[in-house]
């Protein structure tokens, strides 16, 4: 899609897709240095600017490579425009929520690539393909260090009311509405009910209990930081100062 | 936490090398951590990371771990070697 042309569908779910990797590697990049150690905040940057670099080539995909296309739909859309999902926005600190967001979003991202992978988007799915190599590294890294820290009854404890709120939001990134002009529907649903089986059986194999019902709501705020920092960032990008 | 000592392994065949250590409780966060700390931007094709406490060091000083180059007495000179070289040798 050119700048000033009508969106297609196709676009609109690309951004959508676009959208949770953005949101995802901005939080990443952001509390790299929140982690508990050196090296996983090393890891969490590392993995931020993946998430951007991967949102980057969703973007350019809808835009058709149009630069200043791209850099409107990241710093001069209003936050509203955004189609994230909500735990995509969850913006936390603390270790609990980044790891049982970061487990469940890239263990059910997994999914959903899978799913559009196996579509008959041949651009598209190259580019799931291409990013493969480093989505498999993000995947180890969130089931080891939960494993781990499940290793600790009472760090396992922090992370149950976290699961109790995050489990149901997390649902929302297999939104039909959002991606079926990329997947059908029901390859979609397949995928998400494939992703909450395998990842019901390692969470309860880890202690913990996937909840019936939401907890409670997500914390919200994320939204609103990110679109602050990206509005402080934007007069500093090349070219600009 | 446990210090684990990395080494990489840049292309097939060649040898592990030592590039530094990481801090993680266990061999499958070291990993983790040894991966984005050494070789994120430098590509790879083996990684180990090896628990400091399992390295064993040897406790001789210096002069006992460096004396190899002393050793001309070993050297076969054969028959009818210069007096002065032979002098040499001692």
């Amino acid at each position: 899609m050119s700048a000033g042309t009508e969106m297609s569908d196709r676009a609109a779910a690309l951004i959508a897709l676009a959208d949770d990797d953005f949101a995802v590697g901005h939080v990443l990049t952001s509390v790299s240095g929140f982690g508990p150690s050196l090296e996983i905040n090393v890891a969490l940057s590392s993995m931020g600017q993946d998430e951007l670099g991967h949102s980057r080539a969703y973007y350019a995909a809808a835009f058709d490579d149009d630069r200043d296309a791209i850099n409107r739909a990241i710093y001069e859309r209003a936050g509203s425009d955004f189609r994230a999902a909500g735990i995509s926005w969850l913006y936390d600190h603390a270790w609990e929520w980044l790891l049982i967001k970061s487990y469940l979003f890239e263990t059910a991202d997994a999914h959903r690539r899978g799913a559009i992978a196996r579509g008959n988007d041949s651009v598209l799915t190259e580019m799931v393909t291409r990013m493969e190599s480093e989505e498999v590294y993000h995947l180890d890294f969130w089931r080891g260090w939960l494993a781990t820290t499940c290793e600790n009854d009472q760090a396992a404890d922090h992370l149950q009311p976290v699961l109790d709120v995050a489990w149901h939001a997390a649902q929302e990134l297999f939104d039909a509405d959002r991606f079926a002009a990329l997947v059908e529907p029901s390859v979609l649903s397949a995928a998400a009910e494939s992703w909450k089986e395998e990842a019901a059986a390692e969470l309860n194999q880890l202690g913990l209990v996937v909840p019936d019902k939401a907890a409670g709501a997500l914390p919200t705020g994320g939204l609103e930081r990110v679109m602050d920092e990206i509005h402080a960032v934007q007069p500093m990008a090349p070219g600009r100062w | 936490m446990t210090i684990w000592e990395v080494f990489v392994q840049t292309e097939g065949g060649d040898p592990f090398e030592h590039v530094g250590q990481v801090e993680a409780p266990n061999g499958d966060t070291a990993t983790l951590a040894a991966k984005e700390h050494f070789v994120r931007r430098d590509p790879c094709v083996g990684l180990w990371v090896v628990d400091r406490e399992d390295v064993r060091s040897a406790s001789w000083p210096p002069d006992v771990l460096a004396s190899g180059h002393e050793k001309v007495y070993r050297r076969s000179l054969g028959r009818g070697a210069p007096d002065d070289v032979l002098a040499g040798r001692l």
